[in-house]
């Protein structure tokens, strides 16, 4: 587990969701199930307002 | 059972007086996309919720929503406290102004009074689950709208960490949907204890005389 302090998630060998989605029926949502990989500082999270940096998906 | 904590969940500090944001942002705090009506949506809903997972989902966001309508409440406050007369017939807020003065009430920017027709509770914890997922969308929608409306760094930071709790909570609703999903598509057996007169113990058999 990485503490990031960048604003990007860089760390390529984890992916932070299921890598095999399983299909089993068509007109159901899915979305995939979050793993953790890295989290950002306490207090940077704070200000986010998020915890995860691959969920941290800024506006412009 | 609720804790009210005296803080609020993201410091708002506006030093700029502006009564034609407030007129815009109070939709935030009663109007379609609003938090009343997330908050209210969510905390209704967990009722029909079928696993610990959901419900626990369900009353989490809905009660981070009341404390997100306080920070909305709480902006809509401070960017009208100071304002003069001159002020508020410029920006338009009069027509505000005349049946609530001040104060914080729940309508959508158009002025339309807080309505529960902006929410549903289906009784289908599916059903409620895809309207949670859609209702988080068009928030972080109604943020990014309302952030092209301000360059105010007092009144976007709020704005920003507001619209990126939405993306947050629809992964969670997500993950709440899948967790339904496995519990509805699972086969569930049903067991009752076996009745006295199945025991072959006759004496103690009301039933078999």
């Amino acid at each position: 587990m990485r503490i990031m302090n960048t604003e990007t998630n860089n760390d390529m060998s984890c992916m932070p969701f299921e890598e095999y989605i399983k299909v089993k029926e068509l007109a159901f949502a899915y979305v995939p199930l979050q793993k953790i990989c890295s989290y950002f500082e306490p207090t940077e999270s704070l200000v986010k307002g998020t915890v995860f940096p691959s969920l941290y998906k800024p506006y412009k | 059972m609720w804790i009210y904590e005296k803080k609020l969940e993201f410091p708002i500090k506006i030093k700029k007086t502006d009564p034609a944001l407030a007129k815009v942002i109070i939709s935030q705090f009663g109007g379609p996309d609003g938090e009343l009506a997330a908050s209210l949506r969510y905390i209704s809903q967990r009722f029909a919720a079928v696993t610990p997972e959901s419900k626990a989902t369900l009353s989490d966001i809905g009660t981070e929503e009341l404390a997100h309508l306080e920070m909305i409440g709480t902006m809509c406050r401070q960017l009208t406290a100071d304002a003069n007369i001159d002020e508020i017939k410029k920006a338009g807020f009069d027509a505000y102004y005349v049946d609530h003065g001040l104060g914080v009430y729940p309508a959508s920017a158009s002025g339309v009074p807080f309505t529960a027709a902006y929410l549903q509770s289906k009784g289908d914890p599916i059903t409620d689950l895809y309207e949670d997922m859609a209702a988080e969308q068009k928030a972080r929608s109604t943020y990014e709208y309302l952030m092209n409306l301000t360059d105010d760094p007092d009144v976007l930071e709020p704005l920003r960490f507001l619209r990126e709790r939405e993306i947050v909570h629809f992964q969670r609703f997500g993950e709440a949907l899948q967790n339904v999903k496995a519990y509805m598509d699972s086969k569930r057996q049903f067991v009752i204890d076996k009745p006295d007169y199945m025991n072959g113990n006759k004496s103690k058999c009301m039933k078999c005389r």
